[in-house]
């Protein structure tokens, strides 16, 4: 099955350049072709995404359906649950 | 993370590969005009369950079936149904098992009863494309190899390759690191490694290479209607020549 070339909503991203290197994020928006909003639950939540260049994070195979669902729906909720889903899936590719 | 297959991951995608090959193999006999899309995914769910496998894509980020199944100018994830094929469609399958934990990833064009010459040429060119795209799995390579020799075959018979969607590592799980376009330059993106297990597959469309989704968010269709074809293969990086893991 062929894999979704581009960032999707709900996509596991960690930045690779800029202050923040190394952070991993949810992408939370598209803004267009080169850029994404992204959160971490944390320092930055969902009242006060990231704005990030798709060139500098590193995308993974992992989505958080049930985040997704709610954010494409226009419910932008869940700081905690955004913790926890990324806390899940560092474990899961940093081995 | 790029995970290298240890010899026991290996075997079980070896079987995982087998399984998946067979079920293409049966599917394709049971191509033909009057048969829904709908009666092939069970057939298929069926076959991969009796063969000791669990299907990889039924309920994958809540995909509802155990096949994809685009028909013409439906490039891939085409979701399986009512439809009835018809004499001179061309119906694109894709498949995934998941055995012992380990996933087998396949898709193949075929078909429908008497096709249009272009549709013809169209499945040839993408087949052999993705064998030109083997041709580039061997270590010391790089990802882009294989996308550059998919894109330039392609390229020069006329037609065009997705960008939107690309093949993608696999193993314990169906989409793993790294991505593998169908598209980009010779020499870059990450180094082919022996244990290396990636799913190759070229979608290649006789118009543009745009695509949209479908309101059911899954179906992708060409954006100019035109005709598209799909064949992918798990692949081993092995020693020497690559291993096709989803072929008897």
């Amino acid at each position: 099955m062929a894999q979704d070339g581009n960032a999707v909503i709900g996509q596991l991203a960690v930045s690779k350049r800029g202050r923040d290197r190394g952070e991993p994020y949810l992408v939370l928006e598209i803004i267009d072709e080169a850029f994404v909003y992204l959160v971490n639950g944390d320092k930055r939540r969902i009242e006060n995404p990231k704005r990030k260049n798709i060139k500098h994070l590193r995308f993974y195979p992992t989505v958080a359906e049930h985040l997704a669902q709610q954010w494409e729906a226009g419910q932008k909720v869940g700081n905690i649950e955004v913790r926890r889903v990324i806390a899940g899936f560092m474990e899961t590719v940093e081995k | 993370m790029i995970t290298l297959k240890s010899a026991r991951e290996i075997s079980h995608m070896r079987e995982a590969g087998r399984i998946v090959a067979m079920a293409l193999q049966e599917l394709g006999k049971r191509v033909a005009p009057g048969v829904t899309t709908g009666e092939l995914n069970r057939f298929a769910d069926e076959f991969l369950r009796r063969a000791g496998a669990e299907p990889a894509f039924l309920g994958y980020q809540g995909f509802p079936a155990s096949i994809c199944a685009s028909v013409n100018e439906e490039v891939v994830h085409g979701i399986p149904g009512l439809r009835k094929l018809e004499n001179g469609d061309i119906i694109s399958i894709d498949i995934g098992a998941v055995y012992h934990g380990y996933v087998g990833d396949a898709s193949m064009t075929f078909p429908v009863g008497e096709i249009s010459a272009e549709a013809s040429r169209l499945l040839q060119v993408t087949r052999q494309s993705l064998f030109e795209g083997i041709g580039q799995a061997i270590p010391g390579n790089r990802i882009g190899d294989i996308s550059a020799a998919i894109q330039q075959f392609v390229e020069a018979h006329g037609y065009q390759v997705v960008r939107d969607f690309v093949g993608h590592g696999v193993g314990a799980r169906m989409h793993e690191e790294p991505q593998v376009p169908n598209f980009g330059k010779a020499g870059m993106g990450p180094r082919l490694q022996p244990g290396m297990t990636i799913a190759i597959e070229p979608m290649v469309n006789v118009g543009t290479y745009e695509v949209m989704v479908m309101p059911n968010r899954w179906t992708a269709v060409t954006r100019d209607h035109s005709l598209s074809a799909h064949f992918e293969h798990t692949v081993l990086i092995a020693g020497g020549q690559p291993e096709i893991l989803t072929q008897i």
